[in-house]
């Protein structure tokens, strides 16, 4: 795999592989409210009648490892940088179960406020979960 | 009933399956990890997956950039005005990183995706 791996990055260098990849991928935009809270419908809460969607299921369990571990890694290195924490994790980390825990928490309490942006980025949900979680005393 | 209304007792059920998955499926994306799908994806299967993963991160990423942009904080990198950052522009500046100092990220075997990431975008948008 290491010439493999070699070959690969001499073809990035070229530009070769970006070129080919840019044609089998669109701009896939942030996961917006909307998506999100559609398809943790499908997933856990179908209506009668219909199953729950494992798709829909998959995908978020996919989606929350990708953006919560970042979101963690994101933040300290932003502070790192020398912004000032909006928020302060027990011990640096962030799971999963703590996230979503804290999306729902934030998606009840303010619900008329992002009803009205369902347009919007989860992401911006998820910050705005973690500042009123985890604010830095 | 609303949608959001309705996540209210829900968000417990993705919590649930994610402490049923085994301890091998928390997912660790290291940077072998993503070389070795990435090249697969060479002849065009796709991986779902590593698509829906790297989504995540783009998401976490702009929501963190935008909160410090915003409340006029320092910022760790300066995205150009015309710039978007969606899952393209994250994997294109992963590839950037990685054909100028792939060797040197070789030296940490085990460095996850994210933190390659945010170096990426530190050093290919930096705010001047």
């Amino acid at each position: 795999m290491a010439g493999w791996r070699w070959l690969w990055r001499s073809a990035l260098g070229s530009g070769c592989v970006l070129a080919i990849m840019a044609t089998t991928q669109s701009a896939v935009a942030q996961m917006s409210i909307d998506e999100y809270t559609r398809n943790f419908v499908a997933a856990f809460l179908p209506d009668k009648g219909e199953a729950k969607s494992e798709e829909a299921a998959d995908l978020l369990v996919d989606f929350h490892f990708g953006m919560d571990s970042t979101l963690a890694a994101a933040n300290a290195a932003f502070v790192q940088a020398g912004a000032k924490s909006a928020f302060c994790l027990p011990e640096g980390r962030l799971t999963m179960v703590a996230m979503t825990d804290a999306l729902r928490g934030e998606l009840v309490k303010r619900r008329s406020f992002w009803e009205r942006r369902l347009d919007s980025s989860i992401g911006l949900v998820a910050i705005a979960a973690l500042k009123t979680r985890y604010p830095c005393k | 009933m609303t949608r959001l209304h309705a996540i209210k007792g829900a968000a417990v059920f993705l919590g649930v399956a994610v402490a049923a998955l085994p301890a091998q499926a928390q997912m660790n994306m290291t940077l072998r990890l993503y070389e070795d799908v990435a090249l697969s994806e060479i002849g065009g299967k796709a991986n779902e997956t590593l698509r829906r993963y790297l989504r995540g991160m783009a998401t976490g990423i702009e929501a963190v950039m935008v909160e410090y942009r915003d409340s006029r904080q320092k910022l760790l990198f300066c995205l150009p005005p015309d710039r978007r950052l969606d899952m393209k522009e994250l994997r294109t500046t992963i590839d950037w990183e990685l054909a100028a100092r792939g060797a040197d990220w070789d030296r940490k075997p085990d460095v996850l995706l994210h933190e390659v990431a945010l170096e990426a975008f530190r050093r290919r948008y930096p705010c001047s």
